[in-house]
């Protein structure tokens, strides 16, 4: 519990506070933190931004993508469901394309431990006529 | 985990006036509902029946994975814009 909790908790049994200003000021300071820390309380990032903006002004072309972290969660969830059957044709096809990656390496067990490395993730692409920006936070 | 309150889709383009939709998820809750009435009981049968095999197992855990997932989509935003036309989908 960090000190300004502590503190207003204290006013709190002290009667310098009621309960409801209590609450207030405990949703001040939450909302204070998430701004200050966009990463979830266990350290995690919250999404995945994908960000593709032309640099040729006439264009005006922009792609912002926000994807909630917990979306990804939520499909290897899915995934680690499906029968093995299905994950080996899926592993088979993304092999085909050239893609190897194994569906069934992910689990569920590590998956915080991805997510969290995804943290460090960053890619900035600066082309001719676009900047692409990839990162978690 | 909570599921998605709003979802705003707005589409605009040089052409056409477009759209701009604040949609309430709770309608289209209200419409699912007789259909998950229907649903659940169902499900606990073929859950009943294929229990202890490991298509039991992924039908009884299918249910509140797809629920997770569409718990997870809240946040979501898409925003697509060119000179033309604004494509816009926000998940609250």
């Amino acid at each position: 519990m960090n000190e300004e909790r502590m503190k207003i908790l204290n006013m709190l049994s002290e009667g310098k506070i009621s309960a409801e200003e209590a609450d207030k000021l405990i949703a001040a300071i939450s909302e204070q933190n998430e701004v200050a820390n966009p990463v979830g309380s266990n350290g995690l990032p919250k999404y995945l931004f994908v960000h593709v903006n032309s640099l040729d002004g006439s264009k005006k072309e922009n792609v912002n993508i926000k994807v909630p972290m917990a979306l990804l969660k939520a499909g290897v969830n899915i995934a680690s469901l499906m029968p093995d059957d299905v994950q080996g044709e899926i592993d088979n096809a993304m092999d085909e394309k050239g893609i190897k990656f194994n569906l069934s390496d992910i689990k569920k067990e590590n998956l915080d431990e991805f997510i969290l490395a995804l943290r460090e993730l960053e890619v900035n692409v600066d082309g001719e006529n676009e900047r692409v920006r990839i990162y978690c936070s | 985990m909570m599921l998605p309150n709003i979802i705003r889709i707005k589409v605009r383009s040089k052409e056409s006036r477009g759209i701009n939709l604040y949609i309430p998820m709770i309608l289209i809750y209200l419409l699912l509902l007789p259909l998950l009435v229907l649903f659940i009981p169902l499900w606990l049968l073929v859950s009943l029946f294929t229990a202890g095999t490991p298509k039991g197992y992924m039908i009884v855990k299918i249910v509140p994975a797809f629920y997770k997932l569409l718990c997870a989509t809240r946040g979501t935003e898409v925003n697509v814009l060119d000179k033309d036309s604004e494509v816009i989908l926000k998940i609250f």
